[in-house]
């Protein structure tokens, strides 16, 4: 074999390397299988009157995985996850076009109930929302609206969604105190555990952590790696370390166009998309 | 591609691969000298690969220094990320051929006279002429990013393996027929030992080339 026919040797191996990679490391959420799919978002375009905000995205939002969305502010971020349990509808000047499957069961058609879609799809949004009433009413409360249960199961319930929130231990003595008493990381802790005790399956969080100090938001993104093992969870951020910390899966939007939808390790050590690579690496002036 | 924002983390960036470049120079430098002064028995010359050796060093922790300052501040991703990697393992790679100039250099104070009308001498000089020259072609394509040329110098380290054999095998027929020698020829034998080596440092930094362009490792043939 004379050096030639070694390079391009070397050149072909490259390539078998791709393979390799793809199909072992950082799988694309569009190799993954339907059923591994929660929400199923197909040529979906949003109008705010006549300006576009989302422009035609399609994307294959993986079960119990965790799912970042990144991109500059006004990029259609925070639109697209209001997507997800319709909170959009709620916009007079709002136009909706494409669909969205959550696990098979077209969102926007009419037999579905709203109200029943946003149990099924909890939302925390930045700024914690506790309602000003007790610890355990907050939690309760979504439990009242949804289920008749006895006082027993409602109290295990509570203290399930705290648990699950990672709130329990620092509130179960002080249950009837004011929820706005607690700190707003405790806050933000709280708002997920009242999320979660209606047993959701998909949790959106609109930029959960970006009105908290370091430590609750190393809390808050602990929780997040716990509460994967049992809900799908979309998370919006600015924070890109954040996205890289906690989600499997990262999109990019920019001017309402999903740019890259890929495994987060992808995105972060070798995105495929120029304008990816200078977002996440600092280029964008 | 374009700059960052921030035009500091672009002199950061370019500060390291100053340094790295810096480093790269220094070692091909101690390896033309380190057999310079074995060919030539020039324990000068010698001594003074051995002291620049210390100034490698130097070079090679301030490298790190400055690396892992880059990391804990910026939190670099994907191309920057790669980049980062790169000039760490490349920095390693070359403090290591430093490490076998300096070997090199060692040697000629256990051979009493270098004897160029050995058998050994064509296959040795041509095992230094293509080491020497893919150290050259690997920093050079790092600061090309030139894949193609990277890819043909990895395949050329196979060429210094079986020229390597034929300096080794030369070495022992001579050892066999006169054992006078044997503690100087068993320094050619080291000599043509971190020679090889050095091929194979300049290989792992055509391969970060390619790992820093395409975002793949294709190190040790895991292909």
């Amino acid at each position: 074999m004379n050096e030639n026919d070694q390079a391009t040797d070397s050149s072909a191996r490259v390539k078998l390397d791709s393979t390799l990679v793809g199909s072992t490391v950082s799988v694309s959420p569009d190799q993954l299988p339907e059923s591994e799919t929660c929400l199923h978002v197909r040529d979906l375009s949003l109008y705010y009157g006549d300006k576009i905000a989302l422009k035609d995205i399609s994307m294959r939002i993986p079960r119990k995985r965790v799912t970042a969305l990144i991109g500059p502010s006004g990029c259609g971020k925070s639109t697209l996850i209001r997507c997800f349990n319709r909170m959009n509808d709620l916009i007079d000047s709002v136009r909706i076009e494409g669909r969205i499957e959550l696990n098979g069961l077209e969102i926007h058609d009419k037999e579905v109930d709203v109200s029943q879609l946003r149990r099924r799809v909890g939302m925390v949004f930045q700024r914690p929302n506790p309602f000003p009433k007790t610890i355990y009413e907050n939690v309760a409360y979504g439990l009242r609206l949804s289920e008749k249960l006895p006082k027993s199961e409602l109290d295990d319930r509570v203290e399930w969604g705290l648990k699950s929130a990672a709130l329990w231990d620092e509130v179960q003595d002080r249950l009837t105190d004011s929820a706005l008493g607690l700190s707003g990381g405790q806050q933000q802790r709280l708002v997920i555990a009242r999320a979660v005790a209606v047993k959701p399956s998909v949790l959106l969080l609109d930029e959960p952590a970006s009105a908290l100090d370091p430590i609750s938001t190393l809390k808050i993104e602990e929780l997040i790696a716990q509460l994967k093992a049992d809900y799908t969870i979309v998370i919006v951020t600015h924070n890109m370390q954040q996205a890289a910390r906690v989600s499997d899966y990262t999109g990019f939007l920019y001017l309402g166009e999903m740019i890259e939808f890929d495994s987060t390790v992808t995105i972060f050590t070798n995105p495929q998309e120029e304008k990816t690579e200078d977002y996440i690496t600092g280029r964008y002036g | 591609m374009s700059k960052h924002i921030s035009g500091e983390y672009d002199k950061e960036l370019q500060t390291l691969q100053t340094t790295l470049t810096t480093l790269g120079g220094v070692a091909e430098q101690q390896l033309e000298n380190a057999m310079k002064a074995f060919l030539t028995n020039d324990s000068k010359l010698a001594a003074q690969v051995k002291a620049t050796e210390l100034q490698i060093n130097r070079y090679a922790i301030e490298l790190d220094r400055e690396v892992t300052s880059v990391i804990a501040r910026r939190q670099p991703a994907a191309a920057d990320l790669r980049l980062i990697v790169s000039i760490l393992k490349n920095g390693t790679d070359i403090e290591r051929v430093g490490d076998e100039a300096e070997r090199i250099a060692k040697m000629s104070d256990r051979l009493s006279l270098y004897d160029s009308s050995r058998p050994y001498h064509g296959p040795l000089t041509e095992l230094y002429g293509r080491v020497s020259n893919a150290l050259r072609t690997s920093l050079d394509v790092y600061a090309r990013l030139d894949v193609e040329t990277a890819l043909q110098t990895i395949a050329g380290d196979r060429e210094v393996d079986a020229l390597y054999d034929v300096v080794v095998k030369k070495v022992t027929d001579e050892m066999s027929s006169n054992q006078s020698r044997l503690t100087s020829e068993l320094s050619i034998i080291w000599v043509a030992r971190s020679l090889e080596r050095i091929s194979d440092h300049a290989k792992n930094i055509c391969e970060t080339v390619v790992y820093l362009v395409h975002g793949q490792n294709i190190m040790h043939n895991v292909l």
